[in-house]
C-alpha cells in the first residue's frame, strides 16, 4: 500500500502551524487530520493567552509588571520559567529569555516547547493505528515528527537568501528541527557574538532543545558557535553571511566547497 | 533494528512482570503516566467473565501466583525512565497470550541524546534536485503567515490537501 501525506494549517500568533499525518488509508488519515484541528487550536489558544507578551492580562504580562508570586501559584509557568534559564545556562548564555530591558520574555523557547507538547499529546498518540506511518506538527520552520517502519521525512531547509529554495534536505524518521535566522518572529535575538551566520539549523530529538540551540547559534556568531557545536556534539547545519554552508553531526563540522 | 530489538526486550520484561507479579502492576502503577495523555492510558479491560477459555483461571484472585495465564484485555503500563527517554508500552492478551505490544511513547531527551538515524544532509545541486520532488517539510526562519502563502510549506501544503 502506497503512503500518502495530508496537511492542514492552523494560524494562531500570526503564525502557520501545518499538521501532516502520513499513511496509508486516506479515509483514516483524512479523517483523524479532521479531528485534530480543533484540540490543536484550542491548546495553541491557551499557551497564547498565558504567555503572549503581545496580550494584555497573560501570565507573563503580570509576571513583568511584577507579580513573582505566579512562580509559587502555578506549576507549569514554573516549569516554562526553570526551562528557560536553563537553556540560557546551558547555552552560555546566548539564548536569552529575558529582553532588552531584562524583563521575562520565553516566546522563543514556548512557541517550541508548545510545538513539541502538542505533538505528544495530540499527533504521537496516532501512531498506534497501524495504517499511520508518520506525524509532524511544523510552527512557521519548527518541527517535531515521528515515523515508522520504512517512512521518513523529507524535510528541506530554506535559503535564507531566497526563501523559496533550499540550501540543504534531510531525510529523518524521529525527532526536532528548528531553523533560526534574522527574520523569525517572537525571538529577541541579541547578537553577543560577531553578527556572521545568516541561519542556523539544529536537529535533536526534541524540538525545545533543538529550538535553543538554534537561537543560540545566531546570537553566538560562527567563531563561537563553532566551539559550542563541539563541545556539546550537536547536529546540524548554518549558512553563513557568505552564504556557505557548513553542516555538523554529533559535534563534527563539515565545511561545504 | 534498534526499535525491534527494544520492542522485544520490552515485551519479555513485561510478560516477567506479569508472571512475576500478576496483571495487577500496571494498574497500581497507572498514575504514573503523563496525565496529559488520556488516549493512552488504559483503553480497555474484557471483563473477568465469560471469555477465558480456560475456565480454571477466569475466577482466579488477583493475589495468586497460581497461574501463568495472561488475563485477556489491553494494558497500558508505566512510562518506565531509559537512558535515553521514557518508554511506554500497550499490550494486548488474546487467548491469554500477548498478542501485540505497541510502544506508545518514543525515546525523548534524556541525558545522551539519542537519535535513531546519522542526520547527514544532502546539499549539492545535483542531489537537491533529485530530493525535491520528496520534499514534505520546510524548515526554515519565515514563518509569518502572511509570509507563509505561495511559501514552499504552502505549495507543499497545498499539495498534500
Amino acid at each position: 500500500m502506497k503512503t500518502n501525506i495530508k496537511s492542514v494549517v492552523i494560524e494562531s500568533m500570526t503564525i502557520p502551524f501545518t499538521i501532516s499525518i502520513a499513511g496509508h488509508d486516506d479515509q483514516l488519515v483524512k479523517q483523524l487530520l479532521q479531528q485534530l484541528i480543533q484540540p490543536v487550536q484550542a491548546g495553541l489558544e491557551v499557551v497564547n493567552k498565558r504567555y503572549s507578551t503581545y496580550l494584555e492580562g497573560s501570565l507573563v504580562n503580570d509576571f513583568r509588571n511584577g507579580d513573582d508570586d505566579l512562580l509559587k501559584r502555578d506549576a507549569e509557568f514554573k516549569q516554562v520559567y526553570d526551562a528557560c534559564l536553563k537553556a540560557k545556562a546551558i547555552t552560555n548564555g546566548y539564548f536569552d529569555p529575558f529582553d532588552d530591558n531584562d524583563l521575562y520574555d520565553p516566546l522563543g523557547y514556548v512557541k517550541g516547547w508548545a510545538i513539541k507538547r502538542l505533538f505528544q499529546t495530540e499527533l504521537l498518540p496516532l501512531m498506534k493505528h497501524p495504517e499511520i506511518d508518520g506525524v509532524c506538527f511544523n510552527g512557521g520552520g519548527d518541527l517535531q515528527f515521528a515515523g515508522t517502519g520504512d517512512f521518513k521525512w523529507t524535510i528541506g531547509i530554506e535559503d535564507p537568501k531566497a526563501t523559496n529554495q533550499l540550501v540543504a534536505s534531510y531525510q529523518l524518521q524521529n525527532g526536532g528541527m528548528a531553523t533560526s535566522g534574522y527574520s523569525k518572529r517572537g525571538e529577541h535575538i541579541r547578537v553577543n557574538g560577531a553578527p556572521d551566520l545568516l541561519q542556523v539549523t539544529t536537529y535533536s530529538s526534541s524540538l525545545t532543545k533543538s529550538d535553543i540551540w538554534a537561537t543560540a547559534g545566531l546570537a553566538a556568531g560562527e567563531a563561537e558557535f563553532r566551539r559550542l557545536i563541539q563541545a556539546n556534539k550537536l547536529t546540524g547545519c548554518f549558512v553563513n553571511q557568505n552564504h556557505q554552508l557548513s553542516y555538523f553531526s554529533g559535534g563534527m563540522i563539515t565545511n561545504v566547497e | 533494528m534498534i526499535k525491534k530489538i527494544s520492542v522485544l526486550l520490552i515485551s519479555i520484561a513485561v510478560l516477567l512482570a506479569i508472571m512475576i507479579e500478576g496483571y495487577t502492576v500496571f494498574f497500581d502503577k497507572k498514575d504514573e503516566t503523563a496525565p496529559t495523555n488520556g488516549q493512552s492510558q488504559v483503553v480497555n479491560q474484557s471483563s473477568a467473565s465469560g471469555k477465558n477459555n480456560g475456565g480454571s483461571s477466569s475466577s482466579s484472585s488477583s493475589s495468586s501466583n497460581s497461574t501463568s495465564r495472561l488475563k485477556n484485555g489491553t494494558y497500558t503500563g508505566a512510562a518506565t525512565g531509559t537512558e535515553y527517554g521514557d518508554v511506554q508500552v500497550k499490550m494486548e492478551v488474546t487467548n491469554n497470550k500477548i498478542s501485540k505490544v505497541t510502544v506508545l511513547k518514543h525515546p525523548e531527551g534524556g541525558k545522551s541524546d539519542y537519535i535513531n538515524e546519522q542526520a547527514l544532509p544532502v546539499y549539492t545541486k545535483e542531489a537537491l534536485a533529485k530530493q525535491s520532488a520528496k520534499i514534505n517539510q520546510v524548515s526554515g526562519a519565515t514563518e509569518t503567515y502572511k509570509g507563509f502563502t505561495g511559501s514552499l510549506q504552502d505549495a507543499i501544503t497545498q499539495a498534500e490537501k
